[in-house]
């Protein structure tokens, strides 16, 4: 954890230098949006420069890229199981297959139970 | 009686307890960032009409508000190095400025939120709204965790890193993980309401 000060100045540098690539990709972003992207390029662009970020931050900042194999198992088992959650709720919605039957399932008719002569 | 492994790692996990302990917290706060963010993309996509964010809400302010939470990422990271420079008014000085960006974060966000109750824009209104209040208002709140830590690190809890310094760092270690993960929220959050 504490090694030679010159050591930790240079990853000090490092950290500082991402954070400053995150502001560029931001101040990119947000440009891009005023100059006019519209549409699907619109979403592909901001959501694209969102995950560089997250993968930087993630990566270097948090020290993803030189943390214990158990930590990082422990995320990639997360990752899967919301993209699976995910994918669940979207097949909900839209189905693809064609031709799938879809059960209605229907409320039994009323026979009278519990009435008194 | 004494806590192990605060500062030798685990020879199962390989990390000590408080970073094993962060993380399995993060993988849960992922799992419901990640299903706010599921709802949003199932309203949006199911919705035959959904505004743009840019035309609704004020980018410009919440631009700013993510410079500011940027910034307190890299203050969080030059608190932990003072600390394993062993520089403790250093890491008060960072650690103050991370609580105060933050803090900074919680005023505009709260303007913007005032400005749109002002003009009886609230969570009722519609699933737009509804969807941003929830979303932004989650991240609020993770905020205001985050903060609150902060100041009790720079302020009373300082004290252990007299007599447990390394003990200490790590407290600082995973406090900057939690706070950079925040951040990392925000940067998503971000575009997808307010740019796209």
């Amino acid at each position: 954890m504490n090694g030679p000060p010159e050591q930790i100045a240079a990853s000090l540098r490092g950290h500082i230098g991402i954070g400053v690539a995150v502001l560029m990709l931001l101040a990119l972003s947000v440009g891009l949006v005023r100059m006019g992207v519209e549409g699907d390029q619109r979403v592909a662009v901001v959501l694209g420069v969102a995950a560089v970020q997250v993968f930087l931050i993630a990566a270097i900042l948090m020290h993803l890229s030189s943390e214990r194999r158990g930590i990082i198992v422990l995320l990639l088992f997360t990752t899967v199981f919301v993209a699976g959650l995910l994918g669940l709720t979207y097949l909900t919605m839209n189905d693809p297959y064609e031709g799938a039957e879809h059960i209605i399932v229907t409320p039994l008719p009323d026979e009278g139970l519990g009435e008194e002569d | 009686m004494v806590i192990p492994y605060t500062v030798e790692p685990r020879r199962d996990s390989g990390v000590y307890n408080g970073k094993l302990g962060i993380w399995l917290f993060l993988a849960s706060e992922i799992m419901l960032f990640g299903g706010l963010f599921s709802a949003y993309v199932m309203l949006r996509t199911g919705a035959p009409d959904w505004p743009n964010g840019s035309d609704l809400l004020n980018v410009p302010l919440a631009t700013i508000n993510t410079v500011i939470l940027v910034v307190s990422g890299i203050t969080m990271v030059l608190a932990w190095t003072s600390l394993r420079l062993d520089r403790p008014g250093s890491f008060r000085r960072y650690a103050l400025a991370t609580a105060l960006l933050g803090l900074a974060f919680l005023c505009i966000k709260s303007f913007e939120y005032y400005e749109k109750i002002e003009h009886g824009l609230l969570p009722s209104t519609n699933n737009f709204y509804g969807i941003y209040f929830v979303l932004t208002g989650v991240h609020f709140f993770h905020i205001v965790g985050g903060v609150l830590v902060l100041f009790w690190h720079a302020g009373p809890g300082l004290r252990m890193h007299r007599r447990a310094p390394e003990q200490f760092t790590n407290r600082i270690e995973v406090t900057g993980l939690y706070w950079h993960f925040v951040d990392m929220v925000w940067l998503v959050l971000f575009p997808a309401l307010y740019l796209v």
